[in-house]
């Protein structure tokens, strides 16, 4: 009986534990990626004219 | 201070960074504390024996998952009415967090129902509305990937966050509109809890844990959509040089 509960709670904590582990590492990679593709455009200088930083959706989200 | 300020991705990118540190290390330390009194505390149940310790991950994952749809269907309200850029992806940042709590919650679940109701899965109120909370986070997901304009995709997808909003309540009171397999709320703010004190502390520890991680997880992944929307402006590329 105890035997059996211990391995319910082992597979329900590793699944947590592996469901949470993925994510952390999706997110560091997609953070790298982002940082990357930020970097590789800017050096390709592909878009000459940026956007202005006085977008108004960036000024404010005011009502 | 206006603080509306903080809405635009510029002033919020640095901001979420500086706090991302906070969130995650209390994260860590509360669920290091929630498992030593979850396990080194709390006593063996009388009826269920030692498998009722998968609470201290079912029942904060279910939490997290219902209450990060409300947060996501108060962004989407920002959404469609002040069009707010951040509040858009601020959904986006937090659907695979909530999706994953969903999945949690539901699997933790059914290895918590095979040893106490005999039985992996039932077509039960509280379960079924579960899984449709999962299928709404999936559709949000898929809807706001197909759609190639950004705006059309984050104004669409607000509107299904919005939709879906009415199975949260459908959830929380599936247990007392219908007779379910499910037990009924063992913590409510009316009523005094139905288990021991140190089941409980462990319990809302967990639950804290799962709420500083569920932050620190849509602030970094915030951080990532601002910078792939925001990567032609001036003020990312410059965060870089």
């Amino acid at each position: 009986m105890l035997e059996s509960h211990l391995s319910y709670l082992a597979v329900a904590y590793g699944f947590t534990a592996l469901a949470i582990a993925i994510e952390c590492v999706v997110l560091l990679r997609t953070r790298r990626q982002s940082i990357e593709q930020v970097r590789r455009e800017r050096d390709l200088d592909l878009d000459d004219h940026y956007e202005s930083i006085a977008d108004p959706r960036n000024e404010a989200a005011t009502p | 201070m206006n603080p509306f300020r903080f809405a635009a991705p510029p002033v919020f990118y640095p901001l979420a960074g500086r706090l991302l540190p906070w969130f995650t290390a209390a994260a860590v330390l509360l669920a290091v504390a929630g498992l030593y009194v979850g396990f080194g505390i709390a006593p063996t149940d009388f009826q269920q024996g030692e498998v009722y310790r998968i609470i201290f991950i079912h029942v904060p994952s279910a939490w997290m998952a219902m209450f990060i749809y409300l947060v996501m269907a108060g962004y989407a309200v920002l959404t469609l009415v002040w069009r707010s850029k951040l509040s858009a992806m601020m959904c986006r940042a937090l659907a695979p967090t909530g999706a994953i709590m969903a999945v949690i919650a539901l699997l933790t679940g059914a290895i918590w129902g095979k040893p106490t109701w005999g039985a992996w899965w039932v077509w039960d109120a509280r379960l079924t509305s579960t899984l449709i909370l999962l299928f709404l986070y999936l559709g949000y997901m898929a809807l706001v990937a197909a759609i190639d304009d950004t705006t059309r995709a984050d104004r669409a997808g607000a509107l299904l966050l919005l939709v879906g909003v009415v199975n949260v309540p459908i959830i929380y009171f599936s247990v007392r509109w219908w007779n379910t397999l499910h037990q009924g709320a063992s913590v409510s703010l009316t009523a005094s809890p139905k288990m021991a004190s140190t089941m409980l502390t462990g319990m809302l520890l967990m639950s804290l844990a799962a709420w500083m991680y569920a932050i620190a997880a849509a602030l970094h992944r915030v951080r990532s959509i601002i910078l792939q929307r925001e990567r032609h402006t001036r003020w990312v590329r410059q965060l870089f040089a």
